[in-house]
């Protein structure tokens, strides 16, 4: 279960350098920088249309970059997509299950996918931390379960192959709290089982949970650290505080 | 094959809880079959005829009488001169008017050969070609028996130039339209539904989401477009097999030819219609996109195809463009296998062309599909 080392460097899962990636003239994800080490919890914030997105379709190997370079459990997101795939799980923004379908049958859709066999999805569902939601539901059509479970059952339905990396976009974007402790229980069981985690989210309590954050404002890095090194680095009591101060003063200096 | 078969699983188990589609699937066949093959195969009876008798002979009075009896002519009035006759079509109490020549019995019956001219109200040309091809016959019929019959033999070696020597209507010998329309329609149907659940199948995917899920999965592409079109071709089948059932009981249509034969032509057909339904998936954003471009081809397959309007007709440059469209060998394929009981020989060149193309149409739609985003 734990991902192979040697093909990393230096520890790290995800290594990006330079990366950038336009639309038209408009640079969505401009020249961007960082490393996220192997298994930790890695925070990507931003406002609305920062770039969070387009960054992580670029290491999924869904988009190709403009330029620059990116690279996960050494793998070039240019040219190795395909392998990537193979070792990476990805929850979209709008991670859609198949609302059509039941709780068991989108478990077993997307293990078959993964090329899974009926008994392996069985155990897979059996070990994870929702077995027992997902196993009071399974008959349900997934467009009847509460929000809450839909986005346990969509990270369910996203690690079934084991990855070693694991691209979350926005989550838990309007799940309720207590959800999303549940879920982010979840995250933590994955990562400390040897999971590197790659999250995005709007919401700063979340920021907290992470090993380290980057802050993304207008397809630039604009920060990063481990959150306490930030708000000491800022000054801040908070990282709602810290990610205020800066994406609000450039958008006045912007402004201008 | 385990991902192709958890694909084709899945996509079957949503198609069969789609409950509009499914609906669609049974109800469409059966509506379509039932209106467009009275629509199209409807005869026209009692059409408005004037006859002008110039020749006044016993032969060339009865004729009126014949054409009213057919049933597919009411004959209005008899007129013994020329000028009178286009009062009629003017006025347009007559769509039709006989004009039989001074010496038609004469000339007949001496073999010398002779005509009768027709004059027919062009303006709706459909009922027109309908009303030259229904006089032909029962003219040459009526004449061929007065040629025929003993007490009148013609003279040594004559042959009536009038008659020529295949008017004789094969394969079809009375002429049951349906028997002709019908066939069009199934793959009408056929064509239809292939198409356009294929193209609305994975733009759909795109629109909610879920394909950018497919991508991002260690899956080729190959894998995810056979997975998404297995199901469509059982699909296909269904719809072919409801389409036929019916024409059998409710038209009483014949299939001379091999099932087998038929299905294997189907399935051949069936890379076209799904292929240029994913091609049209590669090219559209929304659903809505798919379905204006799917239908836009869908009229212009079924206009260029020969089933209502034979090609014969066409003008000659538009003609080539029928040549290119595999709809008009499938018509033609399902029609000569029904209504001629053709075999492989005759078929194989069709079934060629076929093939041909649906390689190209599928194969361009896999290169066009791409594992990544736009
Ligand atoms: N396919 C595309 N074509 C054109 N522009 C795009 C495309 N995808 C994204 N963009 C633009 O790039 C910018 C960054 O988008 P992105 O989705 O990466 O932002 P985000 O940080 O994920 O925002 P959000 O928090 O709203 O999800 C936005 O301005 C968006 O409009
Ligand atoms: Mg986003």
């Amino acid at each position: 279960m734990s991902p192979p080392a040697g093909r990393l460097q230096g520890g790290y899962s995800v290594v990006v350098e330079d990366l950038s990636r336009s639309f038209g003239d408009f640079c969505a994800v401009d020249r961007i920088s960082f490393q996220v080490k192997d298994g930790e919890i890695f925070g990507f914030l931003g406002a609305n249309g920062a770039g969070k997105t387009t960054t992580i379709r670029m290491l999924c190997g869904l988009i190709l970059p403009t330029s620059g370079r990116g690279l996960v459990e050494g793998l070039d997101i240019g040219k190795e997509a395909e392998e990537i795939r193979k070792i990476i799980g990805y929850m979209s923004q709008k991670f859609s299950l198949y609302e059509d379908l039941t709780v068991s049958e989108n478990l077993e859709f997307f293990g078959g996918l993964y090329g899974l066999s009926h008994a392996q999805v069985t155990r897979k569902v059996k070990e994870s931390a929702t077995a027992a939601d997902l196993e009071a539901f399974s008959g349900r059509r997934t467009r009847e379960i509460p929000l809450g479970l839909k986005q346990r059952l969509a990270l369910t339905c996203a690690v079934m192959h084991n990855p070693h990396v694991l691209f979350l976009d926005e989550p838990t974007a309007g799940v309720d709290p207590i959800s999303r402790r549940d879920f982010w229980a979840l995250i933590h069981e994955l990562a400390s089982g040897g999971t590197t985690v790659f999250v995005t989210t709007h919401y700063m309590d979340e920021a907290e949970y992470c090993n380290r954050l980057a802050v993304m404002h207008k397809g630039r890095i604009a920060a990063s650290g481990s959150p306490k090194s930030l708000k000491n680095r800022y000054q801040k009591g908070s990282i709602e505080e810290m990610f205020i101060g800066l994406v609000g003063r450039e958008r006045t200096a912007d402004d201008d | 094959m385990g991902r192709i078969g958890a694909i084709v699983k899945k996509e079957t188990i949503l198609l069969r809880r789609d409950r509009i589609l499914m609906a669609l699937m049974l109800i469409m066949p059966l509506v379509q079959l039932v209106i467009l093959g009275y629509v199209l195969s409807s005869e026209i009876r009692g059409i408005p005829a004037v006859v002008c008798d110039l020749d006044r002979s016993r032969l060339s009075r009865s004729i009126p009488r014949r054409l009213s009896s057919s049933g597919y002519f009411k004959v209005i009035a008899v007129e013994n001169e020329e000028s009178s006759v286009a009062h009629y079509l003017d006025r347009g109490l007559a769509s039709v008017a006989v004009v039989i020549p001074h010496g038609f019995s004469k000339d007949l019956i001496s073999g010398v050969g002779t005509g009768i001219q027709l004059l027919l109200d062009g303006q709706d040309s459909n009922t027109a070609t309908l009303a030259a091809g229904y006089l032909t016959g029962i003219l040459e019929s009526f004449i061929g028996e007065q040629i025929s019959d003993p007490l009148k033999t013609l003279p040594e070696g004559a042959v009536p130039a009038f008659l020529s020597p295949d008017i004789r209507i094969r394969y079809n010998p009375d002429l049951r339209q349906k028997d002709f329309m019908v066939p069009g329609i199934v793959v009408m149907l056929l064509t239809m539904i292939t198409t356009l659940i294929s193209a609305m199948g994975l733009v759909r995917e795109r629109e909610i989401g879920t394909l950018e899920q497919l991508l991002v999965a260690p899956v080729k592409k190959q894998e995810l477009l056979i997975g998404k079109i297995i199901p469509f071709a059982v699909v296909g089948f269904i719809e072919l097999a409801i389409s036929l059932l019916f024409a059998k009981l409710w038209y009483e249509i014949p299939i001379r030819g091999s099932i087998g034969l038929y299905m294997l032509m189907v399935t051949v057909y069936l890379f076209t219609t799904l292929g240029t339904g994913l091609l049209v998936s590669t090219v559209a954003r929304t659903q809505q996109q798919a379905m204006f471009i799917t239908i836009f081809l869908l009229i212009f397959m079924m206009i260029m195809s020969g089933f209502i309007f034979p090609l014969e007709n066409m003008p000659k440059n538009m003609r080539w463009m029928a040549s290119m469209n595999p709809m008009s060998f499938m018509v033609r394929v399902t029609r000569d296998l029904f209504i001629k009981g053709a075999g492989f020989n005759p078929l194989y060149k069709q079934g060629m062309m076929l093939a041909v193309f649906g390689l190209i149409v599928f194969s361009v739609a896999v290169i066009r599909f791409r594992k990544r985003m736009s």
